[in-house]
């Protein structure tokens, strides 16, 4: 059985319009215009135990809108869905004590006090048994390697240190199902990658339920196989390598010289090429791409080294979501 | 029955480390916290100041004595500073709901309503629950009813004082749930307000009218004229029962509003 079924799942938010003025503000006081903004519409997908899901879409999509009813922290206008077997609305207890939530944007842990101070709140609020605790808090900090700051003000630490604790602050619990909105933003790469290897490892180890959103390419492709792209509905829910096949018309040919080339010698390999004297790249439909390559290892040409590549995920989403907004 | 006991050992706990996290944070900006402190000062000395202009001019308050009066002057700076060392949430809910930083409370396996309420105490405020606790005592000193009868009536009192309690915490409660639809994060002290003009005996607003409005309205006379009145003149039957049954509906009806406006609870966006 799925750990989580979202079934025909809706939420609309009503707001009144606001024009800018302050002759426009009072009569919006009296006479409201309202809104009906759909963030959500009739959404439908489930999700296995011990899976790593990308959560895709442009900002505004309604991506953090789904986490969050999940989270049992908005109410859903229709629909239904069940994580481990529980409603979230219900905001049963011993529903909040197997999940967790973090919001990259956000931050829950004690501004200033020391990171320590937050855990121990949190051990405290999650009925945590002290060896448990220990054993955890360990393993986490071992892992991140954020022991040197565990006694350290929030308000001191950059803010790749601070994203680790706020991991750690979540995990403490042993959460079964995991909510990640977006855990990686502002950080520099270094401190991505650090995030990303152990959201790795920890998934391997535990084989806890992982939602991730993110909009940074890499974290998708290096985390997640199955990717749910969305825009108030759901676009695709697959495999991100079937994505890639099947949108990815082209692969990239490159190859090197190690003399000088003329480019009217390119020209009868291909039209769309980038070229310069001693390098080029060809953008070919995927099944002419080994046909070509021979061709040229073939010909005269004084090639050095040749590359067969994929076109970068990031630039199929980017057409995807250009596709997806138009609509 | 022991599950109980567990959940409320618990609920203390995260109680007492709330208050102790409250307290770091607030010495955390040393200058800030006296500052607070000395204004915590400057309000009480005016407080009790008016309170002996008006009797440097009469013998008494609608049958109330001097020392009767400071004797709800001195509850009420009890529980007033009892509200806001330990639920400050007046201060900070509203902005918990526009930012959307209720979130996380929310996904705690906590109570939410619990976790909200104390997740913020003044604890310069603890200067308020002392110079009550000294106000009480000196119009004691000065009533001079000390007998068997009169450990009774503290008794009394506690509970009384409890009751004013919840009912000043449901009236809050009940006003701030109006947050969630206004979304608004500004000042919105009526509560404040209510607990002060709870330091008058509520004898003066006379008439039937009036004094069902104070009783069961705005409930001002069971915050802190029944708890004086029981504690200075002995018990009384029907005051103490209507005091329970006041608390009762109010904690319960705040809870409701509580739970309503929490389900309007749109977060903010990311």
């Amino acid at each position: 059985m799925a750990i989580i079924a979202v079934k025909n799942l809706s939420k609309i938010y009503f707001s009144s319009k606001k024009e800018p003025g302050i002759l426009a503000g009072i009569k919006n006081l009296f006479n409201p215009d309202i809104l009906e903004i759909k963030a959500v519409e009739d959404i439908n997908f489930e999700i296995e135990e011990g899976e790593f899901v990308g959560f895709l879409g442009p900002n505004g999509a309604g991506k953090t809108t789904t986490l969050k009813m999940l989270s049992g922290i908005i109410k859903p206008t229709s629909g239904s869905m069940s994580v481990m077997g529980f409603d979230p609305w219900e905001k049963k207890n011993e529903y909040k004590r197997q999940f967790a939530l973090l919001m990259g944007q956000k931050n829950q842990l004690w501004w200033d006090l020391p990171v320590m101070e937050s855990f121990l709140l949190n051990k405290e609020i999650y009925d945590i048994p002290d060896d448990q605790f220990e054993r955890t808090l360990d393993e986490l900090s071992e892992l991140l390697d954020i022991k040197k700051i565990l006694n350290i003000q929030v308000r001191k630490l950059s803010l790749g240190e601070r994203m680790k604790c706020e991991l750690v602050a979540s995990l403490l619990h042993s959460p079964k199902v995991l909510f990640l909105d977006e855990p990686t933003i502002g950080l520099d790469v270094v401190a991505q990658k650090n995030i990303r290897d152990f959201l790795k490892k920890y998934n391997q180890e535990k084989k806890t339920t992982i939602i991730l959103t993110s909009h940074y390419m890499e974290d998708i492709e290096k985390l997640c196989k199955r990717i749910i792209i969305i825009n108030q509905e759901i676009f695709y829910d697959g495999l991100l390598s079937d994505l890639i096949e099947k949108y990815a018309k082209n692969k990239i040919l490159q190859i090197t010289f190690n003399d000088p080339v003329e480019e009217k010698d390119i020209k009868k390999f291909g039209l769309d090429y980038k070229f310069n004297p001693i390098e080029v790249s060809f953008k070919l439909p995927r099944e002419e791409v080994k046909e070509k390559a021979r061709e040229i290892l073939s010909s005269n040409l004084p090639v050095d080294d040749i590359m067969i590549d994929e076109v970068e995920a990031q630039s199929i989403i980017r057409n995807i979501f250009q596709k997806v907004d138009k609509r | 029955m022991k599950d109980l006991a567990r959940k409320l050992k618990k609920y203390i706990t995260i109680f007492i480390l709330f208050k102790k996290i409250n307290f770091s944070e607030r010495i955390a900006y040393r200058f800030g916290f006296f500052l607070m402190s000395s204004a915590v000062f400057v309000q009480l000395f005016f407080n009790l100041f008016f309170i002996e202009i008006i009797f440097s001019w009469t013998k008494n308050i609608y049958g109330w004595s001097h020392y009767e009066v400071l004797l709800i002057v001195g509850t009420t700076l009890l529980l007033d500073g009892l509200m806001w060392t330990s639920c400050a949430f007046v201060h900070i809910l509203g902005q918990h709901i526009k930012m959307g930083t209720l979130d996380f409370l929310l996904t705690k396996p906590v109570d939410t309503q619990f976790l909200v309420s104390i997740f913020r105490g003044d604890l310069e405020d603890i200067i308020r629950v002392a110079t009550g606790l000294g106000v009480v005592i000196f119009s004691l000193t000065h009533l001079g009813n000390l007998g068997w009868e009169f450990i009774l009536n503290i008794f009394w009192y506690l509970l009384l004082i409890a009751n004013g309690f919840i009912i000043i915490y449901s009236i809050a409660i009940m006003l701030s749930a109006i947050k969630f639809w206004t979304i608004d994060s500004g000042g919105f002290h009526v509560a404040d307000t209510i607990i002060r003009a709870a330091q008058y005996p509520t004898d003066i607003f006379s008439g039937k009218m009036m004094h069902f409005i104070f009783s069961f309205i705005f409930p001002l006379a069971f915050i802190a004229t029944v708890p004086a009145k029981v504690l200075s003149r002995g018990f009384d039957g029907k005051l103490v029962a209507e005091s329970f049954l006041v608390a009762g509906i109010f904690f319960l009806i705040s809870r409701k509003i509580w739970k309503f406006g929490l389900s309007k609870y749109s977060s903010a966006s990311s």
